[in-house]
């Protein structure tokens, strides 16, 4: 062969493999990076019809949010599919993995409120930039004129899993199973407000009626039927398992408890027990949660056949993997991860919790003497302490601060209730200087602190920043710095052994009057400041009678002039939490602030 | 040999009493409380004492540990303590398939590419490929396996198109190179010349496969082997953790049977065969690898053993549902002792097999020793 022979072959070489190489780019499945951002397509800002479901007449009229928050990313789809589409798939990266698929043992939207919620479906679901509630299993929610009855209406031809029918009966055991579960080794957060309805009052005049009697007026019942005692257990099966579970009870694990723990790791029994869109397919502790659509959902034809919750392990690496293409629907609760998802133009659904970033001051817990309980050392923290300092050290400024326990923007914000936010003591590190100093020579006090913070990210550059800041001021701070369960939770509620503590309230438009009560009632047995103040119970009491977003706005000003007052915890900064979302998937109705029930949504193409 | 096997199955049982005996007691001094990881944030004071007595933890550290002999030796690993119901067996069960699929796809890529690289090293010492092949492996020595998968996920997962236009360029250059090799043979007179040219079409053509097929990897997450998405899927999920598995270890065996092919060449026999006109891949195969791979099988084996233990990094990196993750994140931080209890049983159990079977293994590869007993 000749020498022009090989350079031919070479040349022909270099053009077919550089043609071939680069001539399928688009279908081989390569990963889209950070620099093939997701499409930028804005998120719907509730321009879509609200639920076909039939809200509760009589409820609080439904105001426009105002607060500037990406809305839903679709709130509602209608003629999404005629059934189930095969293959069709959501990767739902989660928060935290729920620890139990019983409604009893799970809380909230971090710990597996949207894998439950799936499951069992709620009676009501929470819109939260209107601050009202739709019905979903149930028709409707009437309240009278004091909100201390309410009659509750259930949707008709609904059946469990096992093919019992849903009665009105089944919502009010449900809810005493809820109720007597409490002090059992659960730790549910809305099973304090479950305390509040009349069982004993309550009447089922019909298979389709509930006639909820309240201790006292609350015009927010409704955000409890959109939570974990919102979701029906079939009480026919418990009482089934509590039978056979009543052999193997002992005096320290009752039969209750025993069910819920056979709850956790059978499928079939949640699945049974149940009637939301989805059914319990696989769970893996810690790891995965699989559900697969339910034939006969009584909200009609399920479109997305599958959704796989994994817990990859931080809002960073939700976010990470979500760019990467491994989920279609991220879960993310941390501001600088926000920042980046706005900037590759992810659709967001959000939103703010308030009171989110917050300093706890132990105020006498337990009777303990602690410095805390001087109202000059809580306002001398308020004045050392800069929001935005916190900000830049720890959150890149990437952060929301607030000095208010409703941020502006989020629905029960009013320049009357910024006004009273704006009357605690604000930046002033010589004023707080001063404070210490006469606290030091009134009560030899030596100016120590102890300071107890999670070290989660950014948890260490938080407390870092607070106690130069504070130290600045002649506080000598001791820094106790580790995880939730070794170091906060230890300290904080079970030895009550801190001065300041970071936590956070997180309330929402659905949970505003239960994290209020539970952490500033001076009866309230979650609270863990020991903070008491007789102008404080009066206004938290007002929260509950406030019968429209009006009302509670002004009951929560109220509340906010007392707090600006006395001070019991510094409020930094809103939390945001929420779901990015790959633009093809719509219909994804919120079931609380931030849960998201996946019965109507479907895959775009 | 029965014997022997029998011989070391005996000693397996102090060994784990003794492992298991000082976890416990390690385990003792960790933080973590796993009736805190049970309470949560929304607990109560008064719920501490009864959960900790409902759970047995208020016994002291050395009946708890003789209850869990006790059901140990039944063949019971009892009950997560953090998560009521679920039981250590099935954790171990989902866990450490993925941790040995990892570690064995990891070793079998080590092994694979460093026994022929050190192999060819050990023959063409002092070469251009030599000095090139022990450079990389210094190098990649010197990289920590979190960094290097964290360079794995830069390259593969978010700059995807950097590894495969990579391999185009290489591909290329390397098939170009054979058909110039081709000509040079060619205009020399030399034979070979059609074997290089099939060689640059297979090259080239393997290479527009490759980057046309280019697979996307996951940032994260494990497909199981059992999987209704598939065997390609499982392999797809596993390929970047084994390869930064198997990147510290490649270097390591090469290194290692780099030495020892060496010094084997020096032995009279392999001059012999030199001398009988043997070809070199025969003489480097059948007579100077099986002699010289003693070390590298007894490292082999402490690494896989190793492996399986100290995934951790790599699982924590590309976030797999492991063995590691399991006794650290489930076990460790929230101090439920019957899941660090029974993982480490698992492990340390494995590990004394697997070194045992090596010691089986030599008599096979050495004849004298089976003589010698």
């Amino acid at each position: 062969m000749r020498s022009w022979l090989f350079k031919l072959l070479a040349l022909l070489m270099v053009f077919g493999l550089v043609a071939a190489a680069c001539g399928n780019d688009d279908d081989d499945g390569v990963t889209t990076g950070p620099d093939e951002p997701a499409p930028a397509e804005p998120s719907d800002d509730g321009d879509d019809a609200p639920a076909p479901a039939d809200d509760g007449d009589d409820e609080p009229a439904a105001e426009p949010a105002d607060d500037g928050e990406e809305a839903p990313a679709d709130e509602v789809m209608m003629d999404g599919c005629e059934a189930t589409v095969p293959g069709t798939k959501v990767n739902y990266a989660v928060f935290s993995p729920n620890a139990n698929m019983d409604p009893t043992g799970s809380s909230g939207a971090l710990v597996g409120g949207t894998q439950i919620v799936n499951v069992w479906d709620v009676l009501m679901a929470f819109d939260p930039a209107a601050g009202v509630s739709n019905g979903q299993a149930a028709e409707s929610l009437t309240p009278n004129d004091d909100f201390t009855e309410w009659t509750l209406k259930i949707r008709s031809g609904i059946t469990y899993g096992n093919g019992d029918a849903f009665i009105a009966q089944d919502v009010v055991d449900s809810m005493l199973r809820f109720f007597d579960s409490r002090g059992d080794g659960m730790n549910n957060r809305a099973a304090g407000s479950v305390g509040l309805i009349d069982f004993d009052n309550t009447e089922v005049p019909d298979d389709s009626t509930v006639i909820f009697r309240l201790h006292r007026g609350w015009s927010t019942f409704h955000t409890l039927l959109g939570d974990e005692p919102g979701m029906i257990v079939n009480p026919r099966i418990i009482a089934q398992l509590l039978d056979e579970e009543a052999a193997n009870a002992t005096e320290e694990t009752s039969a209750a408890r025993l069910v819920r723990n056979r709850m956790a790791v059978t499928p079939d029994l949640v699945n049974a027990a149940s009637f939301g869109p989805y059914e319990v397919a696989e769970v893996e502790p810690n790891v995965r949660t699989v559900l697969r659509a339910r034939d006969n959902y009584w909200g009609g034809p399920v479109c997305i056949e599958e959704i796989e919750f994994t817990f990859p392990g931080s809002s960073v690496a939700n976010w990470e993997a979500f760019q990467a293409g491994d989920f279609n629907a991220a879960f993310l609760r941390d501001p600088r991860v926000f920042a980046d998802a706005r900037e590759a133009g992810a659709v967001l659904s959000s939103e703010d919790q308030n009171i989110g970033g917050l300093f706890l001051f132990n105020q006498g817990v337990r009777g303990a003497e602690v410095i805390g309980k001087d109202i000059r050392i809580r306002r001398a923290i308020h004045h050392a302490i800069n929001r935005d300092i916190i900000n830049e050290r720890a959150f890149e400024g990437k952060l929301k601060t607030t000095n208010a326990i409703a941020a502006e923007g989020t629905l029960l914000w009013s320049p009357e209730l910024q006004e009273c936010a704006d009357q605690a003591p604000s930046y002033d590190p010589d004023a707080a200087a001063a404070l210490v100093e006469e606290v030091k020579a009134d009560t030899g006090w030596d100016g120590s602190m102890l300071l107890v913070h999670a070290d989660t990210d950014p948890g260490p550059e938080i407390a870092q920043a607070v106690e130069g800041m504070l130290e600045a001021a002649g506080f000598d701070i001791e820094v106790d710095l580790g995880p939730v369960t070794t170091v906060l939770i230890p300290r904080v509620i079970i030895q009550a052994d801190y001065e300041m503590a970071g936590w956070g309230f997180n309330a929402d438009g659905a949970t505003w009057v239960a994290s209020l009560n539970d952490n500033l009632l001076s009866t309230s047995g979650s609270n863990r400041m020991a903070f008491a103040h007789p102008d404080m119970d009066a206004a938290l009491g007002e929260l509950y009678g406030a019968a429209n977003v009006d009302d509670q706005r002004a009951a929560i000003a109220a509340v906010q002039c007392v707090w600006s007052e006395q001070l019991p915890a510094m409020v930094y900064s809103v939390t945001e939490e929420g779901l990015a979302l790959a633009p093809n998937i719509k219909g994804v109705q919120r079931a609380g602030a931030t849960i998201f029930l996946f019965g109507n949504a479907y895959i775009e193409n | 040999m029965l014997r022997v096997i029998g011989l070391k199955l005996v000693r397996l049982v102090p060994v784990l009493f003794i492992v298991s005996a000082a976890t416990s007691l390690l385990i003792e001094l960790v933080p973590g409380d796993p009736i805190l990881a049970i309470i949560g944030t929304e607990g109560h004071p008064e719920d501490y004492e009864r959960i900790e007595r409902e759970l047995g933890l208020d016994q002291n550290v050395a009946a708890r540990y003789l209850d869990w002999l006790g059901n140990i030796v039944q063949g019971d690993f009892g009950e997560q303590i953090t998560r009521p119901g679920v039981t250590v067996a099935d954790r171990l069960k989902q866990t450490f398939p993925v941790t040995i699929e990892i570690a064995m796809i990891g070793m079998g890529l080590a092994l694979l590419i460093s026994v022929p690289v050190g192999t060819w090293a050990a023959y063409r010492a002092g070469t251009r490929f030599d000095r090139f092949s022990s450079g990389s492996a210094f190098g990649i020595i010197s990289i920590p396996s979190f960094l290097a998968g964290l360079l794995l996920v830069f390259l593969f997962v978010f700059n995807a198109t950097i590894p495969r236009y990579g391999v185009l360029v290489l591909g290329l250059a390397w098939s170009i190179w054979l058909l110039w090799s081709a000509g040079r043979e060619q205009r020399g007179g030399g034979g070979g010349v059609i074997v290089r040219i099939a060689a640059a079409v297979v090259v080239a053509g393997l290479t527009v496969w490759l980057t046309n097929k280019w697979p996307s990897f996951p940032r994260q997450g494990f497909v199981r082997w059992t999987s209704d998405e598939g065997r390609l899927e499982n392999l797809r999920s596993a390929f970047l953790p084994a390869v930064t598995v198997a990147l510290t270890e490649i270097a390591v065996f090469m290194r290692l049977l780099r030495g020892d092919v060496q010094a084997t060449l020096q032995e009279d026999y392999i001059l012999s065969a030199r001398a009988k006109g043997m070809p070199p891949v025969r003489i480097l195969a059948r007579d100077a690898l099986r002699p010289s791979s003693f070390s590298l099988i007894t490292l082999a084996g402490v690494a896989f053993g190793r492996l399986i233990g100290g995934t951790v990094i790599v699982e924590a990196i590309f976030r797999l549902p492991g063995m590691g993750t399991l006794i650290v994140n489930d076990g460790v931080n929230t101090g439920d002792f019957p899941i660090v209890q029974g993982g480490v049983l698992i492990l340390a159990t494995f590990y004394v097999v697997l070194n045992g079977a090596i010691d089986v293994s030599y008599s096979y590869l050495d004849p004298r020793l089976r003589r010698g007993r």
